[in-house]
Formats: structure tokens, C-alpha cells, sequence
């Protein structure tokens, strides 16, 4: 049986052009991608867009990777930096076209649509969107990622003790806006 | 403050057993705390319930096909190098344009007066410097043997060169029997 290669391995064999590699690679991440930015941004349409996205800079900037930090550290860091940045520009958007945007997300098949836990995902959602973005990107790297403060200080840049109480604010808020949401 | 930080430590297992045992007994007395607490179970339990939770296989299935079809589109028409090359050629071909029509005007209007001498005849000191003296004595000579009434015309030719120069000297007897036939002289 063929033993399962590192990232590492699969890093170097795309470098040296074996595209198969990349394929192989992303396969392995993609769930993990989609997750992260169907967390922060609140629906399919968007997540997929943002992970398509994510996969291109990837395949563009793989030889840039240095091997210092784990490829997962590496693609969470492009996955939120994408996912900011798209919630700026849907920000942007949604101003000059709301009924537009709304029409299209109706048409597309959610892929968790028939899981179970979709109902209380929902909730979760709707809670986690009104998290400040910056909040809500520490939010799920702690708790849905299961990621120490010192991992997400490499994604996010941030000190160790400002996760800590970032992430202590997101909980609170998020309990508070869970009381007003059973109300 | 500090026991919802607490309570939060509790949920999220930063808690020893001793920590632990001491805030459910703190709990046990005090009915605020006691509220707070079970919020926050609930919604550690709610997180939890979705934490596992996975998105249908058939859509992960599409994921890297669909990345292929869309980077060949855009690894063609986003790369740098192809929309540089797309800029050279427009700034290119402007530039020509630009300088062919400015340039080309007068080479067409003394061509095309060159043909329709009448239109020509209006505007002849204007074109007389883009020609050499070959078109203007093939000019002179047309208009000289010509059976049309050109003396004005020909009066011109003299105000664009007074020194006659564009007259061959083996043709100046000739031209100037012919000036005074015309009684241009």
C-alpha cells in the first residue's frame, strides 16, 4: 500500500510540474477551506466563489511558500485574508444591488442544505454574522478550528494576548446575541 | 466579569478539577451566576452541535474540476504578460494612426490636386512646397499647352518661383514663344 505524502512532498513534486500533486493537495484541504469561509461570510454562493479564489493564489503562489510554517497555517491565512477581503467588496456591492444578490442565492443548492445540524447551523450562522469580521475570523479559528492562540498569532499577525481577549468578546457576544435570538 | 471570563475558561476546558469544583459551588449560591452559567452551556452546546458538521461530498467533488475550467480562462487573459502585449499593440497602432493621418493629408491633397487641376490651381502656393521641381515643370508645361484658359494659373507659377528656375534652359525659347501667344506676357 502506498504510504500517504506530506504536504511538503506534494509541494515540491507541483514545483517540479507535476500538476497532479496540486490536485491531490487541495483535495485533501478543500473541506477545511470551505468551512473556514462559509464561517465568515454566511452563505454557499459566497464561500464558493472565495474558495475558488483561494485555490487560484494558491496555485499561483505555492513557489513563494518557504516551508517555515505548516501549508494548513499558510492556507488559513489566505482563506481569511480572501474572505476580508470579500466581505469588504459584498459590503460594497450589496449597497448598489441587493435585489440582484438575493435572486442569485436562491437558484444555487447549498451543499450542507440536507445535513443534519443544518437547523441549528443556521442559527450559528446568523449569530456569527454579526460578529465584527475581525472577531468573527479569531471566533472560528479557536473554536470551530480548534487552533491555539499561537497558531492563529502566525494567520493573523496579532499578539497572543489580544486573541485571547478578542476572543473572550466574540463568546459574550455571542451568548448575548444567542438570549435576544430565543427571545 | 472575571467569573464570565471563568465560565468561559470552564466551557472551553482551561479549568483544573479544583478550579472547577470551586465555580460550581460558587454557582450553587448565587442565582445571576447560576443564569449565566447555563447560557453559556447553551450556547457551547449549540457551537458543539455544529462544530462536525460537513458539506455534502458531491459538491467537494466539484471543486477541483471547476478550478480547472476557470484558471485556464483566467491564467490566459489575467497574465501579465498577454495584457502588456495587448497594451503595446493598442498604443502601438494608435501611434501609427495618429502619425499616418496627420502626415498622409498632405501627401493626399497635393496628389489629388495633382489630378483635378482646378482644385488644384486654388491652393497652389500651399501645395507648391511639397512638390519638387519635377511635378512643378510637368505642372507648368500642362497647363502652358493646355487648350483651356489657365493665364491666372499660369501667372502663379511665376509668384511661387520668380527666378523661373523650375523652366529647363533648352526649354525657356519655347516657353517663351508660347507666354507671348498666350499674351500672358
Amino acid at each position: 500500500m502506498q504510504e500517504k505524502q506530506s504536504d511538503f512532498d506534494l509541494i515540491n513534486k507541483y514545483l517540479k510540474g507535476d500538476e497532479s500533486a496540486f490536485n491531490i493537495l487541495m483535495k485533501r484541504h478543500q473541506e477545511k477551506i470551505y468551512m473556514v469561509t462559509r464561517r465568515m461570510l454566511g452563505n454557499h454562493l459566497d464561500a464558493d466563489e472565495v474558495v475558488q479564489e483561494v485555490l487560484l493564489v494558491v496555485y499561483n503562489k505555492l513557489n513563494t511558500f518557504k516551508f517555515e510554517s505548516s501549508f494548513t497555517t499558510w492556507l488559513y491565512r489566505i482563506s481569511m485574508t480572501r474572505s476580508l477581503n470579500y466581505l469588504k467588496k459584498r459590503a460594497l456591492k450589496n449597497t448598489f444591488s441587493i435585489f440582484e444578490l438575493k435572486k442569485n442565492k436562491s437558484q444555487v443548492l447549498d451543499p450542507l442544505e440536507q445535513l443534519e445540524g443544518k437547523e441549528q447551523f443556521d442559527i450559528v450562522e446568523k449569530l456569527l454574522k454579526k460578529l465584527p469580521p475581525k472577531q468573527r475570523e479569531i471566533f472560528i479559528l479557536k473554536n470551530f478550528e480548534n487552533l491555539k492562540y499561537e497558531e492563529i498569532s502566525k494567520i493573523t499577525g496579532k499578539s497572543e494576548g489580544a486573541l485571547k481577549a478578542n476572543y473572550f468578546h466574540a463568546v459574550n457576544k455571542l451568548k448575548e446575541l444567542m438570549v435576544n435570538y430565543e427571545k | 466579569m472575571k467569573n464570565k471570563d471563568l465560565i468561559i475558561d470552564f466551557f472551553e476546558g482551561n479549568l483544573s478539577e479544583d478550579e472547577q469544583k470551586l465555580l460550581l459551588k460558587e454557582i450553587e449560591f448565587d442565582s445571576e451566576l447560576k443564569k449565566e452559567f447555563k447560557d453559556y452551556e447553551r450556547l457551547y452546546a449549540l457551537l458543539n452541535q455544529t462544530k462536525n458538521i460537513k458539506p455534502d461530498e458531491d459538491y467537494l467533488e466539484t471543486i477541483i474540476p471547476k478550478f480547472r475550467r476557470n484558471d485556464t480562462k483566467k491564467s490566459f487573459l489575467f497574465k501579465p504578460a498577454f495584457v502588456s502585449s495587448i497594451l503595446l499593440l493598442f498604443v502601438t497602432v494608435s501611434i501609427f494612426i495618429y502619425y499616418y493621418s496627420v502626415n498622409s493629408i498632405t501627401e493626399f491633397d497635393v496628389l489629388a490636386g495633382y489630378d483635378q487641376i482646378n482644385d488644384f490651381s486654388n491652393n497652389l502656393e500651399i501645395y507648391a512646397e511639397f512638390l519638387d521641381n519635377d511635378h512643378l515643370n510637368d505642372l507648368f508645361f500642362t497647363e502652358l499647352w493646355g487648350n483651356d484658359d489657365h493665364n491666372s494659373l499660369i501667372t502663379n507659377y511665376f509668384e511661387i518661383d520668380n527666378n523661373y528656375n523650375f523652366i529647363p534652359e533648352t526649354m525657356a525659347e519655347e516657353v517663351y514663344q508660347e507666354l507671348l501667344t498666350k499674351k500672358i506676357l
